[in-house]
Formats: C-alpha cells, structure tokens, sequence
C-alpha cells in the first residue's frame, strides 16, 4: 500500500511539476541554446573612431587647392603644367579634400571632371564620395561620369547606373561606351561592334555577381584601408543617434552599396544597447542580402532581443544564413505575430526543408493573421509552384484586402527564388 | 492521516511549488526575443478594438494615423518606403516596446492600419492601457494614461521637433498638452446608454482646414502709405507650420489698380528649410534659418502702397509641400481680406 501510494504520488507529482514549469504553448521545436548577447555601448567607439579622420594640415590644404584648381579646370593653364598639377593630384593621398566637394559643384562641367579624376585616382575610399553623389546628381551625363569612376574603383555598384543609363536615350551611347570598357577590363570578350543586348547582358551579369557576393570583379582593384574606411563608416552609423533623417538616409544609401566593405562595421554596432543604432545596421545587412553572409554569426545572438528579434530574423533569412534555420524554426509558433511573420519569410527564402509542413499549417489556418498566411504562401512558393499558395497570393492581389505594395513586393522577388 | 489525504496534500504541495517556479522561471529562458502574455488574448491589431469600439474606430479610420504607412504623399516622400527608417514612425511597434517618450520600433504586419490603436494602448506585458480599470471588458483595461502623455506623442513627433516646441510655450506650462488640442475631450455612449468621457481620435491638424484657421490671426491694416500683413501664432501650441520641413504657410498680396488686380505677391513665408537650401526663406532671414512661427509670436510685414492703386487683397494659404501653387489641392486658402484704399 505505501509503495503504492509513493509510486502515484510521484508520478503525479512529477507531472504537475512539468505541467507548472513549462512555458505556455509553443508547438514549434525550441532549437539550440542562443548564444550569449552583450550589447553595450558602441556609440561613444565609434564617435571617437569617427574623430580619428584625417584631415590635411593647412599647408596640404593650400597645395591641394591649387592642384585641384587646376586639375578641375577652374583656373586656365597650359597644357603642360595642368598635366602635371592632374597627376600631383591624383598621387596625393588626400586628393578627397578637393576631390570629394568637387563632386556637388554648382557647375556641371566641374562634377564631371570631379568624377572622371576620382576614378583615375585609384583611391578606393573615394567610393563612398562617388555613391553620395550619385544619390543626389540629377545631370544624366554627370551619373554617367560617376558610375564610371565607381567601377573603376572596383565598386560594381557602378555597372548598375552604367545599365541604367544604357536604357536612357540621353545618355545610352556614352554610357555604352564606357560599359564596353569597364566589361574588356574584366576580361569580358566582346565582339568587334557589339550589339546593346551583347553588353547589357555580361553587364547584368556582373551586376548580379556584384549583389550575391559584393566583392570587385575588377582585376587588382584595392580595397581601401582601415584607418580610411573605418573613420567615414563609423560616421554613417552615428546618425541614428541624431533626429534628422536625411543623413541616415546617406548612411543606408553608401553603406546598401558599398558591397562587403562595410559588413564588418555593421556587424560591430549592432551590439551598441540603444535599440535604434541597431536597427538601421541590420535593415542595410537585410538589404544587402547574400552579399552579408559573414554577418550570420555576429546576427545570430539579436534573437535574444526583444527589441531586435525581428529584424534578426529578417537579416539572417536575407543573408542565406541556412547554419542558422534550427535557431529560427522556434519563431514559427512565437506568440507575437511579427516575429511568426518574420520566420516564415526568413525560412522560405532558405527554403527549409524541414519547416514546409508548419508552411502549409499556417497558410491553411484561416484564423491566423493575414501577415503570416501570405508569408507563409510567399514561403511555400520560394519552392517552386506551389498551387494553393499562388492561389491565396492571386486572391489577395484580386480582392485588395491585403497591402498592395508589400504583397506586389513579395510576388517580384519569387522568379528569382526559383533560380 | 489516511491515503486519499496524505495523496491530496503531496499534489498539493508539489503543484504549488511548481507554479511558483513556473512564475520565477517566466518559461523557457531560451525563448529571450519572443514575448510572453499573461492575458489570453494577445492585441496586435485595431480589428479586435473595432468588436467594442466600432465608434472610436470609424473615427480613426481613415485618419492621418490610420493611413499613415498608405498615404500617398509619404509612399513619395518615402520612395515607397525603401527609406526604412520611416517606417518607425508611418508603421510603429507598440510605443510600450521601446518605451514611451523613447524611439519607435518599425514592425511588418498589419500595413493598413499605420498608427494603430495597439500602438498606444498596449501597455506591459500585453495589458490594454485605458483611462479606466475594466476587468469586466474583455480587453481588461488598466487604468493608466501613459499613453495619453505629451511624451507618447514625442517618440514619433519630435522628429521635427513638434513637442520641444511645446515645451518651450507657454502652453506646456498651463497643462495645455498635444491631447487638448488634436484629441479633444468628447461624451461616449456606453452600450447600455451611459455617458462616459472618452477622447476624439481623428488627430485634426495639418489637413484639417478649421485647426489650421484657428492657428493663425491673419491681419491686414492700412498704416499711413503702407498696409501692414501680420500673422500671429494664437492658437498652435507650437511652431505654425510645425513638423516636416515642406510645410509651408504663406502671406501674400496684390494691389488692385483701375485696370485690374496685379499678381500677387509673397510678403512672407514661414516654413523650415531643408537643410542644404541654399538661399533664405525670405529676404531679411540668413541660410538655414527657421522662419516657422512660434506660439504667440507676430511677424509684420509692411508694404508701400502704389499710387494708383485703388484697393488691396491679401490671403493666407497653407501649403503641405512649398513647390505647389495656388489652385493645388496641397494649398488650403485659411483667410482673406480686401481693403479699399479710396
């Protein structure tokens, strides 16, 4: 009888023990253990990082002045001597200090000839200068100039503008032109007189390289070094900090073009403790996608934060972090919406084998929120055809009952899921 | 003691210090970015307010909260949102994520409904915040007004500045606060017929033609050979045009001489330029300075009066963008005046 008694009593007891000291629902497997996330004060790093650029002595600034003058044909000189003011420009390793306000001149014939001298000067941190520029140039001829010089400094970011402008009559014969030779500089055979598909094609390929890996095609380019990369990157990344938008906006443009070079920096401040510094990092590494792989490991403990959770979880579906999808599968049955929403489109764009059945679960479920069902669909589609989802998708497009724009955004990206 | 006693008094025992591991342990320690909810139902959407609160509802409907992720004019601004951090505002986590007073987060779910009633009524741990206790409704209101405070409204309007302009008035110092003026105090009907206070959430301002009228005293006197335009800011508890830096409010005149009207001429602008705007608002402002108006200043402006003219008119037009003329429906027309001069 009391051994009886001792058995139940403990079964028993061990099963209200598990029932009270389990977490409510969650269906979906818990995963591995997160690793640990510090997060702590990276502003004051990188405001100090910030501080450290270089910035010529006067006596530079009087030389530099006068070379770029003359280089930028501002003031008359003969030939000879304006030849030789080019190259002592081009040579001097702050020609960004006259280079770099050139690029906004108020005359366009000065930001061409800005631009044309920044991509021979074969300094590759007058990237960043160019892709500002080009947020801003509204001449044709003159984004023609800037995307060229921003190839030429192994920035493939350039070939898309030199693309574009291939498809703009007002500038599409320039453009080829120099497109023909940034592709024969990488080795790209060409015949004789190609026709625009012969060098459009070789050139989107580029392109498309350019986005899936963000590291140069130019033979020999040079990245820029440390001590001149990290002093501008830590300034883009400080902006959050400040009220207004616009540099912000500067930060997302240079640093969503700047391939991996910016990566490492990004991965950096996405430790810093005030939520909003860490937001725009990981919207850029999303942005970035594949091009951001090496972030998939500094990302990975933000989904222990509350505050970061979901765009950690967008940024490490983006970026094709597939080592991570045992992390990710826990959020598919989260208690919060956003965070389910987030995990079906991250695992669908790593297409998840394994989480293909709580795809199907979800889209079904009609009394789950509209958000996961079409990212659900959006999941099952990343795939390949997949009926019942295209149908839903269709019918959301049909009845507007959805976003518009976000559900015409997800149905452009599945051709290139099918790949 | 006996068997079944013994028995109940073990479970007892044992489930109850199970529960309070449960409570200390708050779950599954590695479950850290997801979110747990003491109350059974978890509020993410303005739908679920709409089953009880379909006239506080139809209200926000349609305002510039409402369509504040699908407003045409901020998908432009925006470039359809690519530019991200827009969205912290124009489609905001719940103000309780971050804090409130602090920065927004942007969420991605449900786009249509922007400014939502979950972003300022969701309070910790998934409560609904309301000016009441109600743990008879189903949404079991806690009484707390965090959300009705000038800093809930800060984490999003002072991008611009809006609410440091606020406490720079003197309306910050009689109580006079965001709520008083955009959310202003109604009598709700309770389903069994009782009147309770409750707060309008149409939000009016900047595209509410009545608030913009009752912002400004627009003047228009003759002084000797000149006729004098003022503007006086009475009645916004800040700057007048406020927030984004295309909000623009304008003076203009035009003298009218026996041939006919002439054209009409600006006499004043008052709006905050862009940062890199190369020339100054108005003659007599430098680069980059703010020519909004603050509360309860005055701006005069003195124009000679044309011999031959025999009368003046002058209006004072509201402009959600300065790039656009007159006869656009981003320019209200708030006052006008004639004065005849013979």
């Amino acid at each position: 009888m009391t051994r009886r008694f001792h058995a139940v009593a403990a079964m028993l007891a061990a099963a209200t023990f598990a029932a009270c000291s389990k977490a409510p629902p969650p269906a979906a497997p818990q995963g591995p253990t997160l690793p640990p996330l510090q997060l702590r004060a990276v502003l004051p790093e990188f405001h100090a990082l910030a501080a450290t650029r270089r910035q010529p002595s006067p006596t530079e600034q009087n030389e530099l002045r006068e070379l770029g003058d003359i280089a930028l044909q501002l003031v008359e000189a003969d030939v000879r001597l304006a030849t030789r003011a080019e190259r002592s420009l081009l040579e001097h390793p702050q020609a960004a200090f006259v280079l770099e306000p050139a690029l906004t001149h108020e005359q366009v014939a000065v930001r061409r000839r800005a631009a044309w001298l920044c991509g021979r000067s074969q300094q590759p941190i007058l990237q960043l200068a160019l892709l500002l520029a080009l947020k801003y140039e509204k001449d044709p001829e003159t984004v023609v100039w800037l995307a060229d010089a921003l190839q030429a400094l192994g920035n493939d970011a350039g070939l898309a503008w030199l693309d574009a402008a291939i498809g703009d009559a007002r500038t599409a014969e320039h453009a080829g032109q120099l497109a023909i030779a940034a592709l024969q500089a990488r080795g790209v055979a060409l015949p004789e007189s190609p026709t625009w598909e012969q060098v459009r094609t070789p050139l989107q390929k580029l392109v498309a390289d350019w986005r899936e890996n963000g590291t140069p095609s130019l033979p020999g380019a040079k990245a820029p070094t440390t001590a001149e990369l990290e002093p501008r990157l830590a300034a883009h990344l400080v902006t959050p900090e400040g009220w207004q938008l616009r540099p912000v906006d500067e930060a997302r443009h240079v640093l969503r073009n700047l391939g991996v070079l910016g990566v490492p920096m990004m991965c950096r401040m996405i430790v810093d403790e005030r939520h909003h510094l860490r937001t725009m990092p990981l919207e850029v590494l999303a942005n970035l996608g594949h091009a951001a792989r090496s972030a998939a490991d500094p990302v990975l403990p933000l989904l222990g934060d509350t505050a970061s959770c979901a765009d950690a979880i967008r940024v490490l579906g983006e970026i094709g972090a597939t080592q991570h999808t045992a992390y990710l599968r826990r959020y598919l049955a989260d208690q919060d919406s956003e965070l389910r929403r987030a995990a079906v489109i991250a695992l669908g764009l790593l297409k998840d084998e394994a989480s293909r059945a709580v795809f199907e679960q979800r889209l079904a479920d009609t009394k789950e929120t509209a958000d996961v069902r079409v990212g659900a669909a959006f999941a099952l589609r990343c795939f390949g055809d997949h009926a019942a989802a295209e149908a839903f998708l269709a019918e959301r497009a049909q009845q507007k009952d959805y976003h518009v724009g976000v559900l015409k955004m997800l149905r452009e990206r599945l051709p290139a899921m099918a790949k | 003691m006996n068997f079944a006693a013994r028995f109940g008094l073990v479970v007892a025992v044992l489930g109850g210090v199970g529960t309070v591991l449960a409570v200390l342990g708050g779950g599954d320690p590695n479950a850290a970015g997801g979110t747990s909810n003491p109350q059974s139902v978890r509020w993410e959407s303005s739908a679920q307010c709409k089953q009880c609160h379909e006239d506080v509802y139809a209200e926000w409907y349609g305002s510039h909260h409402q369509i504040s992720f699908t407003n045409p004019e901020v998908r432009q601004t925006s470039d359809d949102f690519r530019k991200e951090e827009c969205m912290d505002c124009h489609l905001p986590r719940p103000l309780v994520v971050t804090g409130f007073g602090k920065r927004t987060l942007p969420r991605r779910t449900h786009f249509d409904e922007g400014v939502s009633c979950i972003t300022c009524h969701l309070g910790p741990n998934g409560t609904i915040l309301g000016r009441t206790s109600r743990p008879d409704a189903p949404c079991k209101p806690v009484a707390d007004t965090t959300f009705l405070a000038v800093d809930a409204c800060a984490s999003c309007h002072n991008q611009h500045g809006t609410t440091d302009q606020w406490r720079e008035s003197r309306y910050a110092a009689q109580g006079t606060d965001c709520a008083s003026c955009h959310m202003p105090a109604i009598d709700r009907k309770r389903s069994d017929g009782s009147i309770r206070p409750g707060r309008k959430h149409v939000y009016e301002g900047a595209h509410d033609k009545a608030s913009l009228q009752k912002a400004g005293a627009f003047t228009f006197v003759r002084d000797g050979a000149d006729v004098v335009l003022g503007l006086k800011n009475v009645g916004a508890g800040h700057h007048f045009p406020t927030e984004e830096r295309h909000r623009a409010v304008d003076m203009v005149y035009r003298f009218v001489t026996a041939s006919g009207p002439g054209e009409w001429t600006r006499a004043w602008r008052f709006r905050n330029p862009y940062r890199d705007e190369p020339t100054p608002i108005n003659p007599g402002n430098a680069v980059g300075e703010n020519a909004q108006l603050p509360a309860d200043a005055e701006k005069q402006v003195r124009v000679p009066i044309p011999a031959d003219a025999i009368a003046v008119e002058a209006r004072l037009w509201y402009r959600l963008t300065p790039f656009v003329l007159d006869d656009d429906p981003r320019s209200t027309l708030l006052h006008e005046h004639r004065l005849e001069l013979r």
